[in-house]
């Protein structure tokens, strides 16, 4: 399948989410919906093919939005698994939560939850929220990968 | 506990002589697992973290370590996300090398997740055999890197170190001597009736369930699916090789160990063909050879090692974002960089295939007996520091 | 000086307490673990037990080890019942070896003779796994518990079948007394004359000492180190010799049984208990050897998979033993 034609697919079953369709050559389609559409997008994706989500990647941008982003591909059809497609959607600095695709993606269940333990977006409907995965049970403060918590160096920046 | 309660409760690890640096918290109802969780994070090293006050140079280094025995796939696939943010390109001599050490990875990477698996079922002559004859390709790398384990071998736009004098030879040796020794390792481990009964039809991962849950390399293989990385988006000198995609059927415990058997069988075919095709010509991209200073390039290219300029310590990569993925001896792994312009990344995704696998220790135990937690553990070739990172 | 010396040549002193008892058990189990670590790594192509007294290969590896256990602090947890954690060690072990007293060395040398020698050997040589499982109820820890069972579990599938392939031997001979048995051995070994029940015998005989594969109870992977998982110091030494001494026991009865014992031995020399008991201890450590070497070859059954041999195909096995054993004692008209 051509690059071009699976963009104008895509675009197509999506269009109506008031999804943005954009891509990167040669093999990367990005797909940004509000959040409230996510879901839907998610499950439109999944009956095109893209059956598995290979990484869950949040971004902070502090004080503006977090960018959350769902990189999904095929195993069950080896034309589109040339092809990643990324579920974007941005969320509220202050509100950063969003529906959990665990119901639509299974394979997002230690994803999401890793990025909710270090980055500290809720994902709704996800069994474990409030659970710690990497950091300690006691751990209090500010998620670790936001930008506000700052590294401790010895002085070294070697 | 009273006598009412039926099921038990019992924490394998993190002090267990068979559960690495994790804790598997099992509910037992006599001797079957009612159900178990994973519970990872005590190696979490941070990297994502890290890597976002290092910079791009020191990062190489940093992913290495989380997965010890599988180095160079985390090493070349970051270096690739890199390299797609800088646009350049490796030349072929250089792509020819990448391709050879990660073959040479992956075969001993395959020895040492086997070796661990031999023992959590039993055999501890599988367990001396694999790390045994692991040790000829982790020379062989050493040979070409100068490490035995963390190579770094890989920096954007090439390789650190040319072939060395007369190393041909030394590998076409190693691949006669893990030829000869494969046979062995049937008689007396694969095809051991022992062997089999503990294997066959333990942690059956069907083709549904593989695919579901987003499962990665060896594992995802054995349950039929012809998914790798190296065919579907080719990278390094693999679009040139002729090799195949080792699948397995059955996709039990024991078809997960003989795709790895076989994938060796593979690697060692994909090393004498690079051997045999590689091309002559510079290691590193000319844009980045230019800058080393004229009295260094010309012992560059006597002696075949690179020495960094120090221009490109301070490795500027222009803003944007960058995916990329390689097939590891484990698995997929997958880097996502997310790059604002300055000397470190703004947000670096780090995915490797052992934090895709862990949701199969839920998966594939329910109801199985105590005894195959083991067996089922080590047939994942799962190694916690590399889920935990 | 004279008096005690002869003394201890009396049989019923050199019996418990030289051979086949106490001091040769000790030694065998200094030889046989260097040996089985020494077998192991040459499979494994790595060189073993090597540093303590190296000309010899690291023959002596094992009294360091034992040095080492003896100073050890033998750490007694607070949760443990400590009567029962204590002494179980000690009753293991005793167990183990008791039924040595039992076994003659020579046609006229032997503590006791008795028309039930077999009967008692095989009785007292059942008591030790009780510990065992006491051991594991006494850890208050649940891999010992797990242990503990499996020990139980295991017993009842191997001790059934082994009873039943040793008495088929009885009644071939038409007796249970061991001097007899092996004196009916001066022709034809009974390896030859029931191969089947030989065969049986020997796989339960690895079972009950928990050899590879068969190394369920204490498997290191799935359950640390069984019910001996809170076991410490020389505590910890003497379970582990238990399982040894076990095996030697049950070699030593599996050479009377089906090894013709002390057979073939000149008839001048019968009388001499030396010669016989050579002989004897040669033959029980060929079969322990091979006990131990078993570790090189085979990965551990699962617990199911162990009482499935035991009751689907030992205990059948077993069977057709004594009915062969009928058959040849009606063809032959009686040994």
């Amino acid at each position: 399948m051509k690059f071009e034609e699976l963009k104008g697919l895509i675009e197509e079953k999506v269009r109506d989410l008031g999804a943005e369709v954009s891509g990167k050559e040669p093999n990367v389609i990005e797909v940004k919906v509000p959040r409230e559409k996510v879901v839907e997008a998610a499950m439109r994706l999944r009956d095109m093919g893209f059956d598995h989500v290979k990484a869950v990647t949040a971004v902070d941008y502090p004080n503006e939005r977090f960018e959350v982003v769902y990189v999904s591909s095929s195993y069950s059809n080896l034309d589109l698994a040339y092809f990643l497609v990324n579920l974007r959607t941005d969320l509220p600095y202050d509100d950063p939560r969003m529906p959990s695709l665990l119901e639509v993606w299974p394979s997002v269940l230690y994803q999401e939850h890793e990025e909710h333990d270090l980055m500290g977006i809720v994902f709704e409907g996800h069994p474990r929220m409030g659970e710690r995965l990497l950091l300690p049970e006691n751990y209090e403060g500010i998620p670790p990968l936001r930008k506000e918590f700052k590294v401790k160096t010895e002085g070294i920046n070697a | 506990m009273s006598l009412e309660e039926r099921e038990l409760e019992v924490l394998i690890g993190p002090q267990h002589p068979a559960s690495g640096h994790m804790r598997l918290v099992a509910k037992i109802d006599g001797d079957v697992v009612v159900e178990l969780r994973p519970n990872i994070g005590y190696v979490h090293r941070s990297v994502e973290k890290l890597a976002e006050v290092k910079k791009y140079l020191q990062i190489i280094p940093l992913v290495e370590r989380p997965s010890l025995a599988d180095t160079t796939a985390n090493n070349l696939t970051y270096v690739m996300a890199v390299e797609k943010l800088l646009g350049i390109e490796p030349p072929p001599r250089a792509q020819y090398l990448r391709t050879l050490l990660a073959e040479i990875n992956r075969i001993h990477s395959h020895f040492y997740g086997m070796g661990i698996h031999g023992v959590m079922i039993g055999s501890s002559t599988a367990y001396m055999w694999c790390f045994g004859d692991r040790e000829p390709l982790i020379e062989l790398a050493q040979e070409l890197t100068g490490a035995r384990l963390t190579y770094s071998y890989i920096v954007p736009g090439g390789v650190r170190r040319d072939l060395p004098q007369g190393f041909e030879d030394k590998v076409e040796k190693v691949m006669r001597y893990l030829e000869n020794r494969m046979p062995d390792y049937f008689d007396l481990y694969f095809n051991n009736p022992v062997t089999r009964a503990r294997l066959e039809g333990v942690g059956v991962l069907s083709r549904e369930d593989a695919i579901r849950l987003g499962v990665a390399g060896p594992n995802l293989r054995a349950s039929g699916v012809p998914y790798d990385v190296r065919k579907v988006e080719p990278y390094a000198a693999y679009p040139e090789l002729d090799f195949e995609v080792v699948t397995e059927e059955a996709g039990d415990a024991f078809a997960r160990v003989m795709v790895r058997v076989r994938e060796i069988q593979e690697s060692i075919k994909i090393i004498r063909q690079v051997l045999k095709k590689i091309p002559d010509g510079p290691i590193l991209n000319e844009k980045y050879m230019k800058m080393i200073p004229p009295n260094l390039r010309k012992q560059v290219e006597e002696t075949g090692r690179i020495k960094f300029p120090g221009v490109f310590a301070n490795l500027r990569v222009p803003a944007g974002e960058a995916i990329a993925r390689v097939e590891g001896g484990r698995g997929e792994v997958i880097f996502h960089i997310v790059s604002d312009g300055k000397m470190s990344p703004y947000r670096m995704r780090m995915v490797t295939p052992s934090f895709r696998n862990v949701i199969l220790f839920e998966h594939l135990t329910r109801g199985v007996r105590v005894a195959d937690i083991p067996a089922i553990y080590g047939s994942l070739d799962y190694f916690p520091p590399e889920a935990d990172r | 000086m004279q008096d005690l010396l002869s003394l201890i040549f009396e049989p019923y002193v050199f019996v418990p307490l030289i051979f086949p008892g106490i001091t040769v058990a000790f030694l065998l189990l200094l030889v046989i673990i260097w040996l089985e670590r020494k077998m192991a790594a040459k499979v494994q192509l790595r060189y073993g037990p090597l540093y303590v007294l190296k000309p010899l290969g690291g023959a002596i590896q094992m009294v360091a080890d034992l040095l080492r256990y003896l100073f050890q602090e033998p750490i007694i947890p607070k949760t443990v019942d400590k009567l029962a954690f204590i002494l179980t060690p000690a009753l293991l072990f005793g167990m183990a070896y008791l039924p040595t007293v039992a076994i003659p060395v020579s046609p006229t040398f032997y503590a006791f003779r008795s028309d039930l020698s077999l009967l008692i050997v095989l009785a007292l040589s059942t008591l030790a796994p009780i510990f065992t499982v006491v051991m594991g109820w006494a850890s208050n820890n649940k891999f010992s518990l797990i242990g503990g069972v499996r020990e139980g579990y295991i017993v009842v599938s191997y001790e059934i079948p082994m009873f039943l392939s040793a008495l088929s031997m009885a009644v071939l001979y038409g007796s249970l007394d061991l001097v007899d048995i092996a004196e009916a051995q001066k022709g034809l070994w009974g390896i030859f004359l029931n191969p089947v029940a030989a065969i049986t015998m020997l796989v339960l005989m690895y079972m009950s000492t928990s050899k590879f594969p068969f190394e369920i109870p204490e498997a290191e992977s799935e359950i640390v180190a069984g019910a001996y998982t809170e076991y410490s110091g020389i505590l910890y030494g003497l379970v582990m010799g238990a399982s040894y001494v076990k095996l030697y026991v049950l070699s030593l009865v599996f050479s009377i049984l089906f090894l013709g014992g002390w057979n073939p031995v000149p008839g001048f020399m019968a009388n001499d208990p030396l010669l016989p008991g050579v002989l004897l201890f040669i033959k029980a450590f060929i079969i322990i050897v091979i006990g131990a070497f078993l570790r090189a070859v085979y990965p551990r059954f699962r617990i199911d998979q162990a009482m499935d041999l035991g009751w689907k195909t030992l205990l059948p096995l077993s069977i057709i033993s004594i009915f062969i054993s009928l058959a040849e004692v009606m063809i032959m008209g009686g040994a």
